[in-house]
């Protein structure tokens, strides 16, 4: 049975029709690849008709697989408003894939064990269809894509901060007005900067300058993490911090040497503001770091420091498509042969760390700005809006019994600085169960990052899906495209 | 009622009651395996906290690496009782 004879008795009708022109290729694979030729795209064409070529096999995961991979790799030669305008990763019509924007571009993941013979076909026709319907690149477009490389590759140079800090700042100010010349990125810039002027009670113009300046310290921090990841910290790293409240902090921690749980948002060099805090800690101690799966692994290690006992857990997550040597193992894993293995894996794991916190002197750090591609939600409010932030921080802090000390980073006149918050109490109130403590918690924390991000916002990564916080998912710039 | 039959009924409401709304909602047993039950990551944990409030007990944290069953389960929370009249 053809992909299009089976489309069509899933009574997916539309499909075909979606798909034209190139649908009607799509029943000989080998003028389908052709037409797919004529548009430029071997790379795309070539990973699509591996995809047909799964299916028609059976191996429908490796066609889901494939369709995805030869979306990103569409995707990630386009404007990313191109993928906002589209709706593509939203209306994706397969759940069990995921998508991710990271610093090096947009990633896929793929939640599922097992993908269905229907889930295969209409990736396939998905993808398909996004490339017919994208418009044309333009000049301008094209000079910005190859910008945003320049970019990646600036990021993964291991430069002094100071020279780091002039090409992303040159860069910027480059892509930003190629990104303004795109059609649909001007529309966005447009939108953008009337709906966060909105909720940061800012005008249009300053908006604008700061989601320039949030592309530039997005960039310059994962350049910092990168290097991290490959030098343990060394005393020099402790000087880099203005803390103010230091010796407070170091009096609580030795008053104090039971579990504690560092919160923090993906603000300013946040790597590099925990393992400072880390290595005021008492040697021996263990620091159990959460960490997403699908962090570049270069970025992965979280080196704290040699006196402590460091564990990085991986937050459970799909697994990237396309399979670099590395990620074999974790492809095999989702696979289906080792689900049961690998869930059991995941649960062990929080069991485990619930367990080391009970038992005394652990520092469990997390960061807690994540929406429900990581986990569990609960509904906060959040620059006035019903939104949702991920429970397990609070959870896990209850649970395990230790109390949570939130801090902040963010660079002031050039200086990087720690700013921590008052403890949180962690313990139930009276007549109080789990899901009311953790809700009154994280309502505590949502609270604590808006007035962090008010105050620096151009410092927040997830400044620009701000918007995927609240209840109301779509983008609302999406719509004014 | 004794004090194992109600840790009992009260671990298998709690292990229904999370397993409902899930796509294969199984039916707990004592010497199913916890791995079987194909519960989220924290949702485990969940339980064991709200049986730690219900019995007002804590639970030896040791044992909680060495849960493997439901049974596991129940004998945690019976140790842990038993400690905290003795």
């Amino acid at each position: 049975m053809t992909i299009v004879e089976n489309t069509q008795t899933t009574g997916s009708s539309e499909w075909p029709a979606l798909l034209s022109p190139v649908g009607n290729v799509v029943r000989e694979n080998e003028a389908w690849c052709t037409a797919l030729r004529r548009l430029k795209l071997p790379k795309f064409g070539a990973l699509m008709s591996q995809a047909v070529k799964q299916h028609e096999c059976g191996n429908f995961r490796a066609g889901v697989q494939l369709a995805v991979e030869a979306m990103v790799y569409l995707l990630s030669g386009r404007i990313e408003t191109v993928d906002v305008a589209s709706g593509s990763r939203q209306m994706f019509p397969v759940p069990g894939v995921s998508f991710l924007r990271t610093e090096k571009g947009l990633r896929a993941f793929l939640k599922a064990d097992v993908f269905t013979e229907q889930e295969s076909a209409v990736s396939i026709y998905y993808v398909l269809g996004l490339c017919a319907r994208l418009p044309r690149r333009t000049v301008a477009e094209l000079l910005y894509v190859h910008s945003s490389r320049l970019g990646v590759w600036l990021m993964c140079r291991n430069w002094p901060d100071s020279r780091l800090r002039i090409a992303l700042r040159l860069l910027n100010r480059l892509r930003f007005q190629l990104f303004s010349r795109v059609r649909s990125g001007e529309q966005y810039l447009v939108a953008m900067s009337r709906l966060l002027g909105d909720l940061l009670h800012e005008p249009g113009r300053h908006v604008l300058n700061i989601m320039r300046e949030q592309r530039f310290y997005t960039q310059y921090h994962y350049a910092r993490r990168l290097r991290y990841a490959s030098v343990r910290a060394s005393s020099g790293r402790q000087q880099s911090f203005l803390f103010p409240d230091r010796q407070a902090y170091l009096a609580y921690i030795h008053a104090n040497p039971g579990s504690r749980v560092l919160l923090t948002i993906h603000m300013g060099d946040f790597v590099g503001a925990l393992q400072h805090l880390a290595s005021l800690a008492q040697e021996g101690r263990q620091v159990i770091t959460i960490r997403r799966q699908g962090d570049e692994d270069e970025e992965s290690p979280l080196h704290i420091d040699e006196r402590l006992r460091e564990t990085i857990v991986r937050h459970e997550g799909g697994c990237a498509a396309g399979s670099p040597d590395q990620k074999q193992k974790r492809n095999r894993l989702d696979a289906g042969k080792d689900a049961a293995l690998r869930k059991q894996r995941q649960a062990n794991s929080t069991l485990e760390i619930v367990r080391a916190m009970r038992a005394g002197s652990v520092t469990l750090s997390v960061l807690f700005d994540l929406q429900q591609d990581f986990g569990q939600t609960t509904d906060v409010s959040f620059f006035g809006q019903a939104a949702r932030l991920v429970r397990g921080p609070a959870e896990m802090a209850i649970i395990g019994r230790a109390p949570i000390i939130p801090f902040v980073t963010f660079e002031r006149g050039g200086v990087d600085v720690i700013e921590v918050e008052s403890l949180i109490d962690t313990r139930l109130r009276a007549g109080e169960n789990l899901a009311d403590g953790v809700g009154r918690i994280t309502q505590q924390l949502a609270s604590l990052a808006e007035t962090w991000i008010r105050r620096t916002p151009q410092q927040w990564k997830y400044l620009p899906f701000l918007f995927q916080y609240f209840h109301s998912s779509e983008d609302p710039a999406a719509q004014h495209l | 009622m004794s004090n194992e039959d109600e840790i009992s009924s009260a671990v298998l409401a709690l292990l229904e009651a999370a397993l409902s709304g899930g796509e294969s909602a199984q039916v707990p047993s004592m010497e199913m395996k916890l791995s079987a039950l194909g519960l989220d990551s924290l949702k485990l944990i969940e339980i064991v906290f709200e049986l730690e409030t219900r019995f007002k007990v804590m639970v030896d944290e040791e044992m909680l690496a060495r849960l493997n069953t439901v049974d596991d389960l129940v004998i945690m929370m019976t140790q842990a009782l038993g400690s905290e009249l003795a």
